[in-house]
């Protein structure tokens, strides 16, 4: 995935990082490099100011955590980012089906 | 010993253009996340060194850090919650204040609880707490509200049932409700306040609407479930549930005290205890006034 893609699609990608639960930031890091098997090369740091605007928009919660005895802030989804991480996932769906059908990348 | 991350760290904390609270927040989240990629990279090849480099590296510039943070609307604080468990044992005393001045319609102690309140905004939780002020001056409204149609009718308690009713019904309502709004949600010491004023607003406009001081068990148990439901819809709820737990239970405690200890004192006394010598409504309030100090003693110890 290019960089511009990345970025465009952030809130999407950050969302569905914690769809399976609380997480601290190099958590959400690590499961996104996971799942994109290392595509996903976007300066890490950039996942913070990222997760504090969903925070602020009301998609995210963040609470301490503490783990091996460090506290660590986790986020979350909250009830209205579950709904927006579902909007989203079916405007992607929409769109990528639109490009490929014009496109014929995905025939 | 300077490391590569110590040296970041350093130099994104001159660059950060933050309050102290948050821009530690912002610091303490960079440095757990260089620290765990670079134990992460160092389970390669790299030596300790080269992996913090590449930890560092790979988290990118303190300008491009800033930049996007700035981009984004900058960093959001998330609230200590040590300050906030200290701060409810003072916020317990604003309410027992504001309680006693409802129950004993007593104006001075109204002041008092106004005073305590003032010394809570010490405890600021965040920069843009508005929790101590806010409660502070709902508080001083409830008490307000409760004791001038008394005071104005020269203490004939009678008359003013219907006025005292109503003032502290409504102020309790919108209390609560005050507790869905988006801001506030997210202030915990708010959501005491406000629902702590609001629990004791009910428990007077129930005493008030006999026409004298009288307090039934069915009425604060009624209370307590309606309270303890509201406050468990609300952040503080989620976050710190030993808090609103303790205060409940505290409310329900005080009820059962009123409804079996009193009456056994007064039979091995021989003589009329309850509004005599112990008001229910003082009872309600000190045990809820205790539950609150026990659940934000579970909750202290749990976060820290």
């Amino acid at each position: 995935m290019t960089d511009e893609l990345a970025k465009g699609h952030l809130d999407l990608i950050l969302l569905s990082a914690l769809a399976d639960g609380p997480a601290h930031g190099y958590a959400v890091i690590e499961a996104i490099r996971r799942k994109s098997s290392g595509a996903f090369d976007l300066p890490e740091g950039s996942v913070y100011p990222a997760l504090h605007r969903l925070e602020r928009a009301g998609l995210l919660r963040s609470d301490w955590s503490t783990s091996s005895g460090r506290r660590r802030r986790v986020y979350s989804l909250t009830r209205r980012g579950r709904a927006e991480l579902n909007r989203q996932r079916v405007a992607w769906k929409n769109f990528t089906s639109t490009v490929n059908a014009i496109t014929g990348a995905g025939a | 010993m300077r490391t590569p991350i110590f040296e970041y760290l350093d130099e994104l904390r001159s660059a950060l253009p933050y309050p102290e609270p948050i821009r530690d927040q912002v610091l303490r989240e960079a440095r757990d996340h260089l620290l765990l990629l670079a134990d992460e990279l160092q389970k390669g090849p790299l030596d300790r060194d080269a992996a913090e480099s590449a930890a560092v590296e790979r988290f990118g510039s303190v300008e491009g850090f800033i930049a996007r943070f700035e981009a984004s609307g900058g960093p959001v604080a998330l609230e200590d919650p040590v300050p906030l468990t200290r701060a409810v044992p003072l916020y317990a005393g604003v309410v027992l204040g504001l309680a006693f001045a409802t129950v004993l319609t007593n104006p001075l102690l109204a002041v008092v609880g106004l005073l305590l309140g003032i010394a809570a905004t010490r405890w600021s939780v965040a920069t843009r707490n508005p929790g101590p002020l806010l409660g502070c001056g709902f508080g001083l409204l409830i008490g307000s509200l409760a004791v001038a149609p008394y005071l104005l009718s020269n203490g004939d308690v009678t008359s003013t049932a219907a006025v005292g009713t109503i003032s502290t019904v409504v102020c309790a309502i919108v209390g609560s409700l005050a507790g869905f709004i988006p801001r506030l949600r997210r202030d915990p010491a708010s959501l005491i306040w406000i629902n702590g004023t609001g629990l004791f607003a009910l428990i007077g406009a129930r005493l008030w609407i006999q026409d004298r001081p009288t307090l039934t068990g069915i009425g604060v148990l009624v209370a307590a479930s309606v309270l303890g439901y509201l406050m468990s819809l609300h952040e503080v709820g989620r976050r710190y549930s030993a808090i609103p737990f303790g205060a409940l239970g505290g409310v329900l405690a005080g009820a059962a005290l009123v409804l079996t200890a009193v009456p056994l004192l007064e039979e091995a006394v021989g003589a009329s205890v309850l509004f005599t010598v112990i008001h229910p409504g003082v009872v309600v309030a000190a045990s809820t006034v205790v539950g609150l100090f026990a659940g934000a003693a579970v909750a202290h110890r749990r976060v820290t």
